[in-house]
């Protein structure tokens, strides 16, 4: 009798090691690759070189793509975090009709898939001749970044003592003023996270890129999409790597703040 | 949300300019007229495309309307076949990261805390990172001159590359990687919150560890699996570059479909039925769920 459990517990054990290390292995391979000395993909590498991150760094095609990566996920981090501050104070603040309503529209592009969002969107932009400018691919990626804006600071929102904002009220201040010196600074964890996160969930999308940016100005994982058809180039393994790095990273950052954010 | 904590404003300090009369409790019941600009936000940035991809489906590039793809789309069994392929793989994929998920969850809430912890790493690295750069990850690795082909062959074991790329069991397994770590932690976080004490009550009160689990583990860890299971079989049905990257012909998706009809054959009208026939599947499928779901905590927990 022991001894069975004892077996099912270790093949539980082994089983669960070996899918970890599944899920792991993946990005380790893609990573230790990306130093490869040779034109090929060789695993292990048979070298050490920067060669891949020299090609990519110094390649204006990439360096746009970068670029536009960077640029397309600040502007959508700053601008879902205003609407979806507006939306969360609403959800959390206020009684209306219609609340319920509101909060699934919002929260459903985490669940729709994209290619219903960037086939749509796809339609509008050529309708009205935005397609393939940056402000319309951050609106297009604010869709789906503010769902998680919005469960970042809602549930900061509900843990935050209002008594604070009464109480710089009551010593005179405007409601906004009391927003602006004693709401957003409790909430700067939440804040920040929230912004980090719509940043990388714009810097990681491939969907809306695909159908919404132009060719010659591309984001990153577009960029890659398009070498990935045409080569196995050692130069993706290092881009790769280097989006995988800002990816975790960030979200890593998230989560230490909303960590701190849990300690008060 | 049952965070929601019952303050009461301290006495005396009463906002300025504040009706009490008018104020029950912490909530305002005004409409919110700053919403106003995010609504004409959503109405023109969401709620046009969605109602813009139906009308297109019953219109022409003329804009004269017609039913022709919709025709189509009944009359033509190759359709119905991708759209048969396509739930298959939902189904399938499903099935692989319940049990891997189920089992690897398990695992790791038994496990004492630091080294949960340490683990727990092996699944936030992958879900945090691109999903783009994840499926490219297998392409290497199972490429005709991939990692494992070479291994394969530098060890004598095969002759010749075998071709991964553009099998079905290529994108089920990218595909279930691709999903696993939602499903972990989805049920991880459920069983975490798990009272051990009943368990233990359990055992105590004479159930073998099986009986236990059984009856008293699983039924709690239910809200965890039904999260995870629809989470996954949604983002599985509506995957676009795991098919398109690691599958061939005969790995046709939904989604493939829809995006050749608008790069190739530049068939708006017959995209738009596509889309609606997938909208409509996770439409009717998110409003099921409503009703045992709460997205919120779901997602709040995950990340």
């Amino acid at each position: 009798m022991t001894r069975r459990i004892n077996l099912g517990n270790l093949a539980l054990s082994v089983f669960s090691i070996l899918i970890l290390l599944i899920l792991i292995a993946p990005i380790l391979i893609i990573f230790m690759v990306s130093f490869t000395p040779t034109e090929m993909l060789h695993f292990p590498p048979p070298g050490f070189s920067l060669r891949w991150y020299e090609a990519y760094f110094s390649d204006p095609k990439w360096m746009t793509a970068t670029r536009v990566s960077f640029v397309v996920a600040a502007l959508t981090a700053v601008f879902s975090l205003v609407i979806g501050f507006a939306i969360s104070v609403a959800l959390v603040r206020y009684r209306f009709f219609g609340k319920a309503g509101l909060r699934m529209l919002v929260m459903s592009p985490m669940i729709l898939p994209k290619i219903i969002i960037a086939v749509g969107l796809y339609f509008l932009y050529v309708k009205l001749r935005i397609l393939g400018t940056t402000g319309a691919l951050v609106m297009a990626h604010s869709i789906i970044a503010i769902p998680y804006v919005v469960m970042i600071i809602t549930a900061s929102l509900y843990s935050f003592d209002r008594r604070l904002e009464w109480a710089a009220r009551s010593l005179g201040a405007s409601p906004l003023r009391a927003v602006w010196l004693i709401t957003i600074p409790n909430l700067k964890p939440a804040i920040l996270g929230g912004g980090l996160f719509a940043f990388v969930a714009s810097f990681d999308d491939i969907i809306l890129s695909l159908f919404l940016t132009k060719l010659t100005e591309p984001t990153l994982p577009r960029q890659i999409w398009v070498n990935v058809q045409q080569t196995i180039d050692p130069t993706i393994a290092a881009v790769s790597t280097f989006m995988t790095v800002v990816s975790v990273l960030g979200l890593w950052l998230v989560a230490l703040a909303q960590r701190g954010l849990k300690k008060g | 949300m049952s965070t929601q904590s019952d303050i009461e404003p301290l006495a005396g300090v009463t906002p300025a300019g504040a009706r009490p009369s008018r104020r029950k409790g912490r909530d305002n019941r005004r409409f919110p007229l700053f919403l106003l600009p995010v609504l004409a936000f959503y109405l023109l940035f969401f709620g046009y495309p969605l109602l813009r991809i139906f009308w297109q489906s019953v219109t022409d590039m003329g804009g004269t309307f017609t039913l022709d793809a919709w025709v189509m789309l009944l009359e033509e069994p190759a359709y119905w076949k991708v759209l048969g392929y396509t739930g298959l793989l939902g189904v399938i994929t499903l099935t692989i990261t319940l049990i891997a998920g189920y089992t690897v969850a398990y695992w790791l809430v038994k496990l004492n805390k630091t080294w949960a912890v340490i683990l727990m790493a092996f699944v936030l690295i992958p879900f945090w990172s691109s999903g783009l750069v994840r499926t490219y990850a297998w392409l290497v690795i199972l490429g005709r001159q991939g990692v494992l082909n070479t291994f394969l062959t530098d060890f004598g074991l095969i002759d010749t590359p075998i071709a991964f790329i553009g099998t079905n069991t290529a994108v089920v397994f990218a595909l279930a990687y691709y999903l696993l770590p939602y499903m972990i932690l989805s049920i991880y976080s459920v069983m975490n919150g798990i009272d051990r004490n009943l368990l233990l009550a359990a055992r105590n009160l004479g159930a073998s560890p099986f009986r236990a689990f059984r009856h008293v583990f699983f039924p709690l860890t239910r809200p965890g699996i039904l999260a995870g299971s629809y989470m996954v079989f949604m983002l599985g049905i509506g995957m676009y570059i795991t098919p398109a990257m690691l599958g061939g012909p005969g790995q046709t998706t939904l989604p493939l479909v829809i995006a050749i009809q608008i790069n190739e054959a530049m068939d708006w009208t017959f995209a738009a039925v596509l889309s609606v026939v997938l909208l409509l599947v996770t439409g009717l499928m998110q409003l099921g769920a409503n009703r045992f779901l709460d997205f919120e905590r779901l997602w709040g927990g995950a990340r």
